[in-house]
């Protein structure tokens, strides 16, 4: 067996044994009691109107967030990613802020901005504060607040599939029309799969959202499955309750395989040098700037700057350290250990995706993909089943079972990153190393890797946030005494002064936003300095 | 009035000059064959007479119309009524070919009949009417050829444009194709513009041939002056050997 063969091969394994056998675990044990195999957990299972109820208004509510996330996110990425909109790349950064925090915290800005002692009451009255309080607390504020989250996640998608599409096939468009026709009918079709991705993406993350429709109480069926499993700590009900969002993942994903799968691969890959046409605004400019303006300070920065607003004091940030200080800084280190964890095994995966190395590949892809898409509440009661015996309660008891979540949870988004990396790296540059007598592992770490180091640093980055903003995972299989900072400020909600909420959700968007924003600059600084030495 | 005037045009990326103070004149119904060798500013002055780029310095006129002058188009590449068969053939992977074929004349709101009766001429005209269902990625490389050359025409163009179209394929289907191309010319009356860096095909395809060499024209004439080009080619490549 060569490196090649075996590194991957073990890597997958990994990931599956970290990832599918704690489903199957959590299956066979919801199947198991008083050591008999009995049904008597499913019994129960959607026989309630109140259970259909809360299905439904989860599934009304993806569905929208979904919809309105398309219907905003594709024009915004195109005129992002394809026009001379002024200041684009800092509305992209803009937008991608709100998905980089727990969605709960942009959720807390709303509530203290509409709330009787909020701007909006100051503002308006508070008759119509009222209102527009009531509003948030229900369906439409976890709309809004879940819109504004997942809105980049379609930008960025449509961004990057424009990348994709070979700037011939728009001039051929253009011969015959004009801008608006060549983006109806040649330039939106082509990024269509790419757009359903993100909309099924979406549709997915909401389904498995918890801390918003908590926190503005409104009952959706992930809810369930947590109160199950905290409250009543029944185990099997739990299980059964998460077996719906289970399949609701299985179906969508099974609808992207059958329906989208094979379109991706219409678009044509793009030589480097082709450099893709840009549309010139001209006369909506201006306008199109200030409603985009508009429209980012309302969803993005108002929510922001109200929790900024209101725990300007030096006073405030020192009680809010001294009660959470601890968990920040285990936040921080399981992040760094978590996005590091993530980018090897990510860049294996993604190996392994990109360049087909072995015939499982898809299988693997799905599979990541698949453990993404599954609500967090799934993952977690499923480790919980896996790890949770005396034998391996070692694990189970510390902070590794943190590590293994956010492993599971997020290996789809290290892995897509250094897959999309990799193919822009040709396969002959690895050919030509293996004609110079290199090995597979001095080819990855001598050639690929070093080619491929910003895609890895970007996956890194990207590992870091999304494990810094873990709320759903962390919160079902935290050990005592491991509680991250997102876990700590939920749990300090229902008794600390706003305040201290508001700073800590403060500190938490900064640790988040800040490491990634400062590498960035890092990057963009030692490149513009090798320009100038090339000039 | 001539199809295309070219006035003194020129044109620079990242200031490295493509096309160089660039003037010429083409006839009605005139195959005109740019040839040189890669780099040298064939396919930058076709997208400029296309309308897929501005010329930094000089004037583009079409049927006596100016459409480009000085960093500026001022009409767009929709309105300038021409056709383009590009070096990859660009078809569109999500259409059929009837609706590669047919989507130039949607956007120019041309009713379905009259539509269908359009493409089914011009499949007949490429003989590839039992393919009008088929996606690109189903066809040959000369089938593909060959729907591109439809899709340039469906708009009746007055002037097509033909940027190294054959160069993908093998020698007997390039000969083919070319015999084709012509034709198609013939029974059309369009005035082609083609660009290659093959003399064999310059010569075969073009009334005349424009020699270019570092974005400027080198040499204009046909078969005695292709001759000369190509020897001139070679004794430099010599002498930097």
């Amino acid at each position: 067996m060569t490196a090649k063969r075996t590194i991957l091969t073990g890597i997958f394994l990994l990931v599956i044994v970290l990832g599918l056998f704690p489903i199957l675990a959590m299956i066979a044990a919801s199947l198991h009691a008083d050591g008999r195999w009995t049904f008597d957990s499913y019994q129960g299972l959607l026989t309630s109107r109140r259970e259909w109820a809360l299905l439904r208004h989860s599934f009304v509510l993806a569905a929208s967030v979904s919809l309105l996330t398309a219907l905003f996110g594709v024009p915004l990425g195109i005129l992002f990613g394809k026009t001379d909109f002024p200041m684009r790349r800092f509305f992209t950064i803009a937008f991608t802020v709100p998905l980089m925090i727990p969605p709960y915290i942009t959720a807390i800005g709303w509530a203290d901005f509409l709330g009787a002692n909020g701007l909006f009451a100051k503002l308006c009255g508070e008759a119509a504060a009222g209102a527009a309080y009531n509003l948030l607390f229900g369906f439409t504020g976890c709309l809004f607040v879940l819109f504004s989250t997942f809105l980049p996640v379609v930008i960025l998608l449509t961004m990057t599939s424009l990348k994709s599409v070979h700037p011939r096939l728009e001039d051929a468009g253009r011969l015959v029309t004009g801008w608006p026709g060549v983006l109806r009918r040649i330039t939106v079709p082509l990024i269509l799969p790419s757009i359903l991705f993100g909309i099924i993406l979406v549709f997915l993350l909401t389904i498995g959202e918890f801390g918003v429709p908590n926190f503005l109480r409104y009952d959706v069926f992930v809810l369930e499955s947590f109160v199950q499993f905290s409250a009543f700590y029944n185990f099997g009900a739990a299980t059964a309750a998460v077996l719906p969002l289970a399949l609701f993942t299985v179906l969508a994903l099974l609808i992207e395989w059958v329906f989208l799968r094979e379109r991706f691969h219409e678009v044509q890959t793009v030589p480097e040098k082709a450099a893709s046409p840009v549309i010139e605004l001209g006369g909506c400019r201006t306008g199109s700037f200030v409603w985009t303006a508009v429209f980012c300070l309302t969803v993005v920065a108002l929510p922001l700057t109200v929790l900024v607003g209101r725990s300007f004091s030096v006073s405030v940030y020192a009680s809010a350290l001294a009660v959470a200080s601890d968990s920040l800084l285990r936040s921080l280190v399981y992040a760094v250990l978590g996005a590091s964890l993530l980018s090897l095994v990510g860049f294996f995966m993604g190996y392994l995706v990109g360049r087909q190395a072995l015939p499982f590949w898809r299988t693997a892809d799905t599979l990541t993909i698949f453990l993404f898409a599954l609500p967090s509440a799934v993952i977690g009661i499923g480790l919980i089943s896996l790890w949770n015996r005396p034998l391996t309660n070692f694990i189970y008891g510390s902070s590794t079972m943190i590590i293994i979540g956010y492993l599971v949870k997020y290996a789809a988004l290290t892995s897509r990153i250094t897959a999309s990396t990799l193919s822009m790296i040709p396969q002959s540059m690895e050919d030509a190393g293996e004609l110079a007598g290199l090995g597979w592992m001095r080819r990855i770490g001598w050639i690929v890797a070093p080619m491929a180091r910003k895609g890895l640093l970007g996956g890194w980055l990207v590992g870091y946030v999304f494990c810094l903003r873990d709320l759903e995972t962390t919160m079902i299989i935290y050990p005592p005494g491991h509680e991250t900072l997102p876990v700590r400020i939920m749990t300090l909600m229902a008794n600390s002064p706003p305040e201290r909420i508001a700073a800590l959700c403060v500190v938490m968007a900064c640790a988040t936003v800040v490491p990634p924003a400062l590498a960035w600059s890092l990057v963009s600084l030692k490149r513009g300095g090798r320009n100038h030495e090339t000039h | 009035m001539k199809p295309i005037e070219l006035e003194s045009v020129s044109k620079c990326f990242n200031g490295k000059s493509a096309v160089v103070d660039f003037s010429i004149q083409v006839e009605k119904g005139e195959r005109v064959v740019l040839l040189g060798p890669s780099g040298c500013g064939k396919t930058t002055l076709l997208r400029m007479l296309a309308g897929l780029l501005a010329p930094d310095e000089g004037r583009i006129f079409l049927d006596g119309v100016l459409v480009a002058k000085s960093g500026r188009i001022l009409r767009p590449p929709e309105e300038r009524a021409l056709g383009m068969v590009f070096q990859d053939l660009a078809l569109w992977p999500h259409l059929s070919v009837s609706g590669n074929i047919q989507l130039g004349l949607k956007a120019h709101g041309l009713p379905g009949r009259d539509r269908a009766l359009r493409v089914g001429e011009l499949l007949e005209l490429v003989e590839m009417t039992e393919y009008a269902d088929a996606k690109p990625s189903e066809l040959s490389g000369g089938q593909q050829q060959r729907v591109a050359l439809a899709r340039a025409l469906a708009l009746r163009p007055k002037l097509l444009l033909m940027d190294e179209p054959l160069s993908n394929l093998d020698l007997e289907l390039n000969i083919k194709l070319r015999a084709d191309i012509i034709r198609l010319q013939q029974a059309t009356a369009f005035t082609l513009v083609y660009i290659t860096h093959d003399p064999e095909e310059a010569l075969d395809i073009g009334t005349r041939i424009v020699m270019m060499r570092e974005g400027r024209i080198e040499q204009v004439g046909k078969e005695k002056e292709v001759r000369e080009y190509f020897e001139k080619i070679q004794n430099r490549a010599r002498a930097g050997s």
